[in-house]
């Protein structure tokens, strides 16, 4: 890096626009840039580190004044606060090879009482270090970068982080606080890791575990492998419950033959013991008491019959003998009366007949008569009733009509006990009721038993069907998702392939950071021997010098080996050591960076000051920026430096308007105008 | 009429009361005609003369005989003259009344007779 040019607008003690051009030469390192006490010269330094990191600088002027607190003070005195103040500073800086120009402008003012503006705007000339041979001033293409503006921040510290730049820019204070052991140590421990790039090392290493722990499966591929798991357990699931289902269904349908076998053996014993014989029987029964019922009619019809004349068929022949007699009787009563009336008959015939046939006919008539009266004569007499004729002529046609009617009734009477018995055998041949009851309500107990089983058989033959399609889903469903599960797998194979290297890596950088740490204290330590060698007026009074790698302190040991307390050391002894120090890190960081040194030799006798100036400054780095008094370097080492300085300014105070002006030359240098 | 109530033996009671249920007639009147007329078939003497009518079972000679009741008197009267036996009331009754235990006594002795069928072919059938 290198300082191309700064310029100040109404910063601090700087009225109006002052410019330096800061630009060395490889032989011409040294930018010397005189002051006195209160011109503004740690003002300057403060400025450089304000244009960089704004907030973050560490000036010098600021204390524990608030950023803003301290932008508003800094505009200068004299200058409108609305306009406020500005610092334009330029630099090119190489980056893989390529020199960039980067000018950064960072401008402030006040609008109102309280509020304050800060911009910050970045211009870069990408190709700048093509065009321009080193050393030769060719005029930057500069352009705006609005990203580079509004991340500066950010830039800035990729380009030259601020523990670096805290450590190349110094003022005597520093130096003076370096001095001290105990404050050198932090130092150390901070230059050797962000200078020295062991806190690359670190963040590098911070970086792969950040890395490491990015590297998990993101929530979605976590809830893929749970769907998958899930799924695979449903599948299982469902794989159980078919094989469970088919063992069911098969259970069932080995349940149901049985049954039906069952149930067949049944039907043939129900055959066998007249089982549909006895279906009839409730038939049979019927008719039985139908037939029972014809019969007790024809019965009733009987006993109907026999309660009229029919017993007296059984006498057929005493009623002959009586219709005889009754006839005899009715005859002797007819001749009775018959022959009452013959003889008056006769009488009167007679007493009309001549006497001499008198007698003859007389005794005709008598024997008639005589004749007559032995039918009228009884040998028998049963006193019948003169109605006895007539009702034996009617018993005969009601006997013969009741004889009819019992025929035809004894018939039907007959037909019906034939049918009757003819049931009765049926019956008989009707199995015993209960025993064909049991095997009846066995076979429909089978019948709904089979009935029951070809239910569930068909219930478990759906439900197979059912898992079936169910499995079928679930596995196409897991098929998709194993696709996807591969993918995740061999991303979290390479995930665990990047947090394993990413761990050995770790390791390895580890160990490399504390090989470079160890590397880089030990040229350290060298660098800063020779420096402080190199410096030291008592030669030989320090031998070794040792920084411990843990602690970070500074032992110095004489020639004896011994070591030696830095209280023996005088205040210059140890502001020297700081030097070199500082020396030490720049050389081992390589030389690149802009030195700023401010003050650099109060407290150091004439000898020491003569060292620094012949053996450091030309030296120190590519770019020294020496911030100085007339006191500190006057004439004789201006005369001693002169060879190796590329620019001279000094900065003019007005007293009495407080401002400060830059003025090319220095005191003693041709040209230059002296102290107002 | 002399023939007033007619009351049965015992015996011919037990009898007719098995008959009774063997050829569904309830009534003893009917089964009493018959009896008599199975009797009086019989053209020989009946062996027993007297007969003790000692049952509770009574009935009149119009419930007897019912609607034919003067030709049992004229077929009684006929079997005491055959039997040489004068027709008078007392002797018609006696005859009535022995004949009626014979009757009785035939009905149950044939086993088809104890039956409706039995009894009624035993005629209709001759």
């Amino acid at each position: 890096m290198l300082l191309r040019k700064i310029t100040l607008e109404e910063f601090g003690a700087y009225r109006g626009t002052q410019s330096l051009d800061l630009t060395t030469k490889k032989s011409k390192p040294i930018v010397l840039i005189g002051g006195l006490n209160g011109c503004g010269k740690t003002t300057l330094l403060d400025a450089i580190q304000l244009a960089l990191y704004g907030p973050r600088a560490r000036c010098s002027g600021r204390g524990s004044k608030s950023y803003e607190t301290y932008l508003r003070e800094s505009i200068n005195r004299e200058a409108d606060p609305t306009r406020g103040a500005q610092i334009i500073l330029e630099f090119t800086v190489t980056v893989d090879g390529t020199e960039h120009y980067y000018k950064v402008v960072r401008s402030w003012h006040t609008s109102g009482k309280t509020t304050l503006k800060e911009f910050v705007n970045a211009f870069v000339d990408e190709e700048y270090g093509s065009r321009a041979k080193p050393g030769r001033h060719v005029a930057p293409e500069l352009k705006y970068s609005r990203v580079l503006s509004q991340e500066w921040a950010d830039h800035i510290e990729s380009l030259l982080p601020l523990e670096v730049a805290s450590l190349s820019f110094f003022d005597g204070e520093k130096i003076e606080s370096l001095a001290d052991p105990e404050r050198a140590a932090s130092v150390i421990e901070s230059a050797i890791h962000s200078l020295l790039g062991v806190s690359t090392v670190q963040q590098l290493r911070t970086d792969l575990l950040a890395l490491q722990r990015r590297q998990k499966l993101s929530e979605e591929e976590q809830h893929l492998m749970d769907k998958i798991h899930a799924e695979e357990q449903e599948r299982q699931a469902a794989d159980a419950a078919l094989e469970n289902a088919e063992q069911q269904a098969a259970q069932r349908n080995s349940e149901l033959v049985k049954a039906r076998r069952t149930l067949e053996t049944l039907e043939a014993a129900y055959k066998q013991e007249g089982g549909n014989l006895f279906e009839r029987r409730v038939e049979i029964e019927r008719d039985y008491a139908q037939v029972c019922a014809r019969l007790a009619e024809t019965r009733s019809y009987l006993v109907q019959l026999a309660a009229g004349p029919l017993p007296l068929l059984m006498l057929g022949s005493h009623l002959k003998e009586l219709r005889k007699q009754a006839d005899r009787e009715r005859t002797a009563a007819e001749s009775h009366q018959v022959l009452g009336v013959l003889e008056e008959r006769d009488q009167w015939l007679l007493d009309m007949l001549p006497a001499e046939t008198k007698t003859a006919v007389m005794e005709k008539l008598e024997a008639d008569r005589a004749k007559r009266a032995k039918s009228a004569g009884l040998t028998v007499d049963l006193e019948l009733s003169p109605d006895t004729l007539p009702q034996l002529s009617a018993l005969d046609e009601a006997l013969s009509r009741d004889k009819t009617r019992a025929a035809e009734l004894l018939k039907q009477a007959a037909e019906a006990a034939e049918e009757r018995v003819q049931l009765e055998r049926q019956l008989a041949g009707v199995p015993a009721k209960s025993k064909v009851e049991a095997i009846q309500k066995e076979r429909e107990d089978q019948l709904q038993e089979v009935a029951r089983l070809e239910r569930e058989h068909e219930n478990s033959l759906s439900n197979v069907e059912e898992l079936k399609r169910r499995l079928e889903y679930v596995s196409a469903s897991l098929q998709r998702a194993h696709e996807e599960f591969v993918r995740t797998k061999v991303k979290a194979e390479e995930v665990e392939r990047i947090i394993k290297y990413s761990e050995k890596a770790r390791k390895t950088l580890e160990q490399f950071g504390d090989a470079l740490l160890k590397r880089h204290i030990s040229r350290l330590e060298v660098a800063m021997l020779t420096s402080f060698q190199t410096l030291m007026r008592k030669q030989g009074l320090v031998n070794d010098l040792r920084i411990d790698t843990d602690k970070f302190t500074l032992t110095l040991a004489d020639a004896d080996g011994e070591p030696i307390d830095p209280g023996r050391l005088s205040a210059g002894e140890r502001q020297l050591l700081a030097v070199s120090l500082l020396w030490g890190l720049m050389k081992v960081a390589g030389n690149h960076l802009p030195n700023v040194i401010d003050t650099p030799l109060g407290r150091l006798d004439s000898r020491h000051r003569e060292h620094l100036v012949d053996r450091y400054f030309p030296y120190a780095s590519d770019q020294v920026l020496l911030l100085s008094t007339d006191e500190e370097i006057d004439e004789y080492l201006l005369g001693r430096l002169k060879k190796s300085v590329a620019h001279t300014y000094t900065l003019v105070h007005d007293d009495t308007t407080f401002t400060t002006s830059v003025v090319e030359g220095y005191w003693w240098s041709a040209g230059a105008s002296h102290v107002a | 009429m002399s023939l007033e109530n007619i009351r049965l033996a015992t015996a011919s009671k037990d009898r007719l009361s098995r008959l009774k249920r063997t050829t569904g007639i309830t009534q003893w009147n009917v089964l009493c005609r018959w009896a008599l007329a199975l009797s009086l078939a019989d053209a020989s003497t009946p062996l027993v003369r007297e007969v003790v009518t000692d049952s509770n079972v009574e009935m009149s000679w119009k419930t007897f005989a019912g609607p034919h009741g003067d030709l049992y008197l004229a077929l009684l009267k006929q079997r005491c003259v055959a039997d040489g036996l004068e027709p008078t009331d007392e002797n018609v009754s006696k005859t009535l009344t022995i004949h009626l235990a014979r009757g009785i006594g035939y009905l149950g002795a044939h086993k088809e007779m104890t039956a409706i069928e039995g009894l009624i072919g035993a005629v209709a059938t001759v």
